[in-house]
């Protein structure tokens, strides 16, 4: 932008925390609450959006969220506003007080979190990722547009963004953080076939984007004219990490909640030190890893901790808030969201030791799924989810990948797969999830995969 | 508002762009989440801001900020030609808007009580009446839900339009939870995943009766825990309204968006096998089936006044007698189908995003008959009730749902209670396969508040209104 003054820079980042500190720190001084507690998260985002091989849409915004949670002994209620100044934290707050007065109490409610907290990692913001400009976007894009020629229609998104998030409450804490953050995903359609890929990172010149293209047009090219006749039915699957970041938040979802488990609706319900699943996966759930580009604390201000969900098979543990932990009387493991639902998204799945090829050429006969399509719950105890596959997936004979095939529909127990995994590669990386979210994970082959029907493209 | 958008005009026509608009939304919302007697959730959130949208050297360029001031908008207003003049770098064609005339206008809808100003007293009293209601011996989690919107909207652009427009939205929702031997079972009223919901005020959740139906749907979640399987096998399926309603939105609504057809959203939320060259002659379903999209239809959820692109609400068939006749469209897209106008579904969620193509209220016309006589006239088949789970293909072929619940049908009756219902199908074939479509006594609005699209991510709030329907040789109950 022309506007130079516009962007966040890095020392403008450090004024706006400093600011936001300042403005917190008067309005907890005007709280008419037993407790309060001030969430801010202030952020600038821009997004290239292409399609066709061309930009059709292009955005900036500037926005923030205050939210303010204040307790009257036990009557608690938020309010959230995007107005980011004295007077428009001090509305949020009068909002907030005013509707926790009317509220019954919340009988779980433990109060705010208090303590002297230490805060194991910090996080970097790249100045040059943060004022990225459009025209800088759009260059990077040219070459994008270019590889796929005229046989194959480049879609996808180039973003960057800015965020600066700070908690504050009135037991005293007060710890803030600016970052800043990056995605490419490129999508290749030709007549009969597509290709995916995508690459997340906070340093815009750590993203890999022409590398991430050449992938993603060498998967639409392996997998053009597919084959239609093999029917339905349960195979050896190589599932690649954006199917299986897909499956880990699902049973994020389903079931490494604290809240979850505490109503009893968490497929580990009253599992906890049994098997569950196959002796070779490990999840866990850490921040501090720099490939989840996690976040050091949560939305109380809580430290995260590094959490095992499931080690060697075995169900070891799940996601806590200051509430939650409180009823379980363990400390917070700091996963609260903003919500009433304590969630671990920094997933990590433990990989195994094969290379990439050896997953393939240790295969007889299967099925490689590039990418997952509209993933959803059937059975949320039972952790059986459906869904499609989509741009690229392939036949394996002999140990090789031979042909393109067309998609299948799978309807399919996580934890069973899980069972069934006998092989992973060495190598994770971070994928993305249909639904939100996403894991570092490896490629795992599965055994007895169900494919539940199939289309004709 | 009146002084944000002179200072938007007065910079645009300095600039020379070939179009441009500015819409400045202000927007309330209130959730309340009881469980098991339990506040657990009471929030209230405001949000305002303004993003302005300019058509420079053939491109888009959009920008938004939350700081609503007079320099501001002039300097968003600079980015966002920046933004366009970056998008032309790697032009392809330019963008070409069609037709329309100016409207100043100021629309609301109607609402009978302003959800905002009924006491959060009542609401709570209200919600925890129902929740109590479900606890019926077996139930393990009761659950009841409340949600109120409120947006007020200016829209401006360069033709000479200025619209104002105050949308109110309401729902409500229970939902009792019976969990036992690692199996877990559901059911809610009047809807699933927070109910029911309108474009009206707090009437509608008055007349919902959450507390009258509460015993009924508690013992239907315990009574599944002992229920047998939904069999897997191929049979005639009849859908009730709340269910019918999800299968018209992922089936029919979405791949008649333009936008997708045309390739906008193939890496996200993917494409559409209504392919162009279908218009006007592909068989979508039977003879019976006529599918309307209607924006002006009261109390629906996509129901307003005016689209983003500043065009009247309108009523549009999409399929009659089967056949396939239009799409949603924008001014941006309407004249690669031939069309002079855009029939009005540009929508943008909230003031920082760019608005592209939504479903309004997508409804299945009725025929006729009450739901009774309907089973009466089914020799054996499912009838299936209330979405559980959904999921279909990037071209919205394949589909699979879930469903809260089940009935065997024998000899024109309801039989066993069925749990974990599923069924599949391919999307032509399944709506070729309706036979009977109930009359316009059991037909109702249903309303999706949480329709997904768009890179940033946008939430929709559209409607489908419709009468449980018949469907022959489907299979159901696919296991995992």
């Amino acid at each position: 932008m022309s506007d130079k003054e516009y962007y966040l820079t890095k020392e403008r980042a450090r004024k706006l925390e400093a600011d936001i500190f300042t403005i917190c720190d008067e309005a907890l001084k005007w709280s008419r609450a037993d407790e309060t507690e001030i969430v801010i998260v202030a952020q600038d985002e821009a997004l290239t959006r292409f399609a066709n091989s061309q930009i059709h849409q292009n955005n900036f915004e500037r926005n923030a969220t205050v939210t303010v949670r204040a307790a009257y002994g036990k009557r608690v209620a938020k309010a959230s506003g995007n107005l980011l100044t004295k007077e428009g934290v001090r509305k949020v707050m009068d909002d907030a007080c005013a509707i926790a007065r009317l509220s019954p109490a919340d009988e779980d409610f433990a109060g705010l979190p208090q303590g002297e907290f230490t805060y194991p990692f910090k996080v970097e913001y790249f100045e040059d990722t943060a004022s990225l400009s459009p025209i800088s976007r759009a260059k990077a894009l040219l070459d994008v547009f270019k590889l796929g020629g005229d046989s194959y229609n480049a879609a996808g998104v180039l973003a960057n963004s800015a965020i600066t998030f700070v908690v504050a409450n009135s037991h005293g804490i007060r710890v803030g953080c600016n970052t800043s953050s990056t995605k490419f995903t490129v999508l290749y359609t030709g007549e009969t076939s597509s290709g995916y890929a995508e690459d997340f990172k906070r340093n815009f010149s750590d993203l890999d984007i022409l590398g991430s293209a050449q992938r993603a047009l060498n998967k639409a090219e392996a997998s053009k004219n597919p084959y239609k006749d093999l029917p339905f039915g349960q195979y050896t699957v190589v599932l690649e990490e954006e199917c299986v970041a897909t499956m880990m938040m699902f049973l994020s979802w389903l079931g490494f909640s604290a809240k979850s488990y505490q109503d009893k609706e968490s497929f580990m319900y009253g599992k906890l030190g049994e098997k569950i699943t196959g002796d070779c996966i490990t999840i866990i759930d850490d921040a501090s890893d720099e490939r989840t580009l996690g976040l050091p604390f949560d939305a109380e201000g809580v430290p995260k901790k590094r959490i095992v969900l499931i080690e060697n098979g075995v169900a070891k543990g799940y996601a806590h808030n200051w509430k939650t932990a409180k009823k379980d009387g363990v400390e917070s493991t700091g996963h609260h969201l903003g919500m009433d639902f304590p969630l671990p998204l920094n997933l990590v799945l433990f990989g195994g030791t094969a290379s990439d090829g050896e997953l393939i050429s240790s295969t007889e006969r299967g099925i490689l799924v590039s990418r997952f399509h509209y993933t959803n719950v059937v059975d949320p105890k039972e952790t059986v989810i459906t869904g499609m596959t989509r741009d690229g997936t392939f036949l394996i004979e002999d140990g090789k990948i031979t042909k393109g095939l067309t998609n299948f529909r799978f309807t399919q127990n996580i934890l069973k797969a899980l069972e069934n995994c006998v092989g992973m590669s060495r190598s994770q990386r971070l994928a993305s999830s249909f639904f939100g979210g996403g894991a570092v994970v490896p490629k795992i082959k599965v055994e007895k995969f169900n494919f539940s029907g199939k289309t004709e493209f | 508002m009146k002084e944000l958008t002179d200072a938007f005009k007065n910079i645009a026509e300095r600039l020379k762009l070939t179009y441009a608009d500015i819409r400045i939304t202000e927007a309330q919302t209130e959730a309340i989440t009881i469980k098991n007697e339990n506040l657990e959730e009471l929030v209230k959130t405001s949000q305002a801001g303004f993003g302005v949208r300019v058509l420079h050297k053939g491109c888009w360029g959009f920008a938004s900020s939350r700081e609503i001031s007079a320099t501001e908008v002039e300097r968003i207003t600079r980015l966002a030609v920046e933004i366009s003049e970056s998008s032309a770098l790697a032009k392809r064609e330019d963008v070409v808007l069609v037709p329309e005339p100016s409207h100043i206008d100021n629309w609301k809808n109607e609402v009978k009580e302003d959800p905002f100003a009924v006491s959060l007293e009542e609401k709570i009293k209200l919600l925890l009446e129902a929740n109590k209601a479900l606890n019926v011996a077996g139930v393990t989690n009761r659950l009841s839900f409340y949600n109120a919107f409120r947006e007020y909207q200016t829209f401006a652009n360069t033709e000479g339009s200025f619209i104002t427009q105050e949308i109110v939205e309401c729902g409500a929702g229970i939902q009792a939870v019976a969990i036992k031997n690692g199996e877990l079972q559901e059911r809610s009223f009047p809807n699933s995943f927070r109910g029911q919901f309108h474009t009206a005020g707090f009437e509608v959740v008055r007349e919902f009766d959450l507390v009258g139906n509460a015993p009924r749907i508690a013992e239907e979640a315990v009574q599944l825990l002992s229920a047998v399987e939904c069999p897997d096998t191929v049979t005639t399926l009849i859908l009730d309204g709340n269910q019918l309603g999800l299968q018209i939105h992922e089936s029919i609504g979405h791949p008649i968006e333009l936008d997708r057809v045309l390739g906008y959203e193939a890496a996200y939320a993917g494409m559409s096998f209504i392919t162009l060259e279908k218009r006007g002659k592909f068989r979508y379903g039977s003879e019976i089936m006529h599918i309307v999209a209607d924006a002006t239809l009261p109390r629906g959820l996509g129901s307003f006044g005016y689209d983003d692109d500043g065009v009247p609400a309108q009523r549009v068939d999409i399929i009659k007698d089967g056949i396939f006749l239009n799409y949603l469209t924008n001014r941006e897209t309407a004249h690669i189908i031939g069309n002079t106008r855009s029939n009005g579904t540009n929508r943008a969620d909230g003031w920082n995003r760019i608005p592209i193509i939504r479903m309004t209220n997508i409804n299945l016309e009725p025929r006729e008959g009450t739901l009774a006589e309907l089973i009466a006239d089914t020799k054996e088949g499912v009838f299936m009730s209330t979405n559980r789970s959904w999921s279909i293909d990037d071209r919205r072929l394949n589909f699979q749902f879930g469903c809260e619940i089940a009935w065997e049908i024998k000899d024109g009756r309801l039989g066993r209670m069925l749990k974990n219902p599923t069924y599949t199908g391919i999307t032509p074939e399944f709506w070729g396969s309706m036979d009977r479509i109930c009359g316009a006594e059991e037909w109702r609005i249903w309303g999706t508040p949480n329709c997904g699209k768009g890179q940033p991510s946008q939430t929709a709030h559209v409607g489908h209104g419709c009468a449980p329907a018949r469907f022959r040789n489907v299979r159901v109950g696919i296991k995992g």
